[in-house]
């Protein structure tokens, strides 16, 4: 590496402290004007009063066995429910794993705290989290309530109540799912997003989630692809698979769903490979993230929290190798 | 809980200190970190690092802005285990991040004297103050916090291909300034 890019990199760390300040009050205030790209920040100015308190990954971390800090021997979350999985190069060999529990996000109404600023609300008692924008409106079916947003009567004592959020809107069920899973949220402006139960969920296998929650195999409509740059660089070359590869399509939906749940943190290095994009008749597209290292191959599902699947490399290359750049 | 009594506790030699910096600037540290070297794993070892420095750097000092000051803290981190990690070719968002930073590299003879990082810090806090607030905010974002070309894109409302074109404008300009004030690295 050019050691003189490194001088440059060392001499903008040290750019002036008033500039920083400048710079994050109005990337803030960027964020809030581009409503219509970015749905999480969307939804950042209602969240303010009403936040899910980031630590997830951080949480699980230090759960592993062996993980140790400072921060988590002062830290120690006694709320959390985790319970990790294995290490991962032990899964790859086939041994059992408690699998992985997503925990609940901690509800605040601090609006000083350190949040996360995902749009999500309670529902049933669980808490719902942004997945994807719905792409298809007839894919709404019952109305299953409103969601009044940080409404007034919110007592954290009393722990999660229905219909409080960080947003506002009507919940619809979506077709072909279970509505304890997923459900979709229509705002008064007449934007739809999907939002997932994502969290308190135990994911062993993939079936858990591909084959129990989505239904990928009974609900698969196509299949597109992007190489890693490409989607880095938001150059939109994303391809689909010619009607004579839809055997590669059910490959890489058995490879979901014969995977196995790890967590994110405590893996090697990982090696980008490609960006998968499953659409389902429910109008829900899965974004995959597709990875691998010396053993391994893994497969990451945008937007759903600290897991990977870890899943056989061989098979995992095959399907790439199968498909045209 | 506010930033000069984080500080209190760190010269007190208080370990709250290091509970209370990580739960108020945890996620920010963790996001320029990410960005950074793009590995979960490297992302958390940075960070305790990053509290660790605090600890031995707080007292004597005391930082005017906590903020700005760790994130300053988890850059050269992160460029430390870059470096320990390039033979293997790990960090990617680095990777790139540097190879785009070359752009900026002032031409000319070698130097006889290497710059000093606060002078071109300095530098180059004067050509962004000659800049538009909007650009200034884009080379930040990528080149300070790492923030993913696609990302940036969707914070600015920009379409990718043009935000390319602009930050590659920004970077030659960059290069430009410093040759104007004879900064040689």
């Amino acid at each position: 590496m050019n050691h003189k890019a490194e001088t440059l990199y060392r001499g903008i760390t040290l750019i002036d402290d008033d500039i920083l300040q400048e710079v994050e009050e109005q990337s803030l205030s960027s964020k809030a004007r581009s409503k219509k790209r970015t749905p999480i920040a969307r939804y950042a100015a209602l969240a303010a009063c009403l936040v899910l308190v980031l630590g997830a990954a951080l949480l699980l971390h230090y759960h592993q066995p062996g993980a140790s800090s400072l921060v988590a021997e002062n830290n120690q979350p006694d709320s959390i429910s985790c319970y990790p999985a294995q290490d991962p190069k032990e899964q790859a060999s086939g041994t059992q794993t408690e699998g992985v529990t997503i925990p609940n996000m901690e509800v605040s109404l601090d609006a000083n705290a350190s949040a996360c600023m995902i749009p999500f609300f309670i529902y049933q008692g669980k808490q719902f989290i942004w997945l994807a924008e719905v792409e298809d409106p007839s894919v709404l079916g019952d109305h299953l309530g409103t969601v009044t947003g940080p409404i007034d009567v919110w007592t954290p004592a009393e722990g999660y109540v229905d219909f409080a959020g960080s947003i506002q809107g009507e919940i619809y069920s979506v077709q072909g799912s279970d509505p304890g899973f997923l459900v979709c949220l229509e705002e008064s402006n007449g934007n739809l997003a999907y939002f997932a139960n994502s969290v308190g969920i135990t994911l062993v296998t993939g079936s858990d989630l591909f084959r129990d929650r989505f239904p990928v195999q009974e609900h698969y409509l196509s299949l597109e692809y992007q190489a890693w740059d490409d989607w880095y660089y938001s150059q939109g070359n994303i391809r689909s698979l010619s009607p004579s590869q839809e055997d590669t399509a059910q490959d890489f939906l058995e490879l979901l769903q014969g995977g196995t749940f790890v967590l994110r943190t405590g893996l090697e290095e990982l090696t980008d490979l490609i960006h998968v994009y499953v659409h389902l008749d429910s109008g829900l597209t899965l974004h995959f993230f597709l990875h691998e290292n010396d053993t391994d191959g893994y497969i990451y599902l945008d937007n759903f929290w600290s897991t990977y699947l870890i899943v056989d490399k061989a098979a995992l290359e095959d399907f790439v190798s199968s498909l045209d750049f | 809980m506010e930033d000069n009594r984080i500080i209190d506790l760190f010269w007190a030699r208080d370990e709250e200190a290091v509970s209370a910096v990580s739960a108020k600037y945890g996620p920010y540290c963790r996001t320029i970190a990410r960005n950074l070297l793009g590995n979960a794993e490297d992302t958390e070892e940075c960070l305790n690092d990053t509290w660790h420095q605090a600890w031995q750097r707080i007292p004597p000092q005391r930082p005017q802005h906590l903020k700005p000051w760790l994130g300053k803290v988890v850059r050269g981190i992160a460029i430390n285990r870059w470096n320990h990690n390039h033979a293997e070719k790990r960090g990617a968002g680095l990777d790139l991040l540097l190879s785009e930073l070359e752009d900026c590299i002032p031409g000319g003879a070698e130097p006889e004297k290497a710059v000093e990082d606060a002078e071109l810090g300095a530098a180059i806090s004067r050509w962004l103050r000659t800049m538009p607030q909007e650009d200034r905010v884009l080379f930040v974002r990528r080149y300070w916090h790492g923030v993913a070309l696609n990302t940036l894109a969707e914070e600015a409302g920009i379409p990718s291909n043009k935000l390319a074109q602009r930050m590659f404008r920004l970077r030659r300009s960059l290069r430009t300034a410093l040759e104007k004030e004879d900064i040689r690295i």
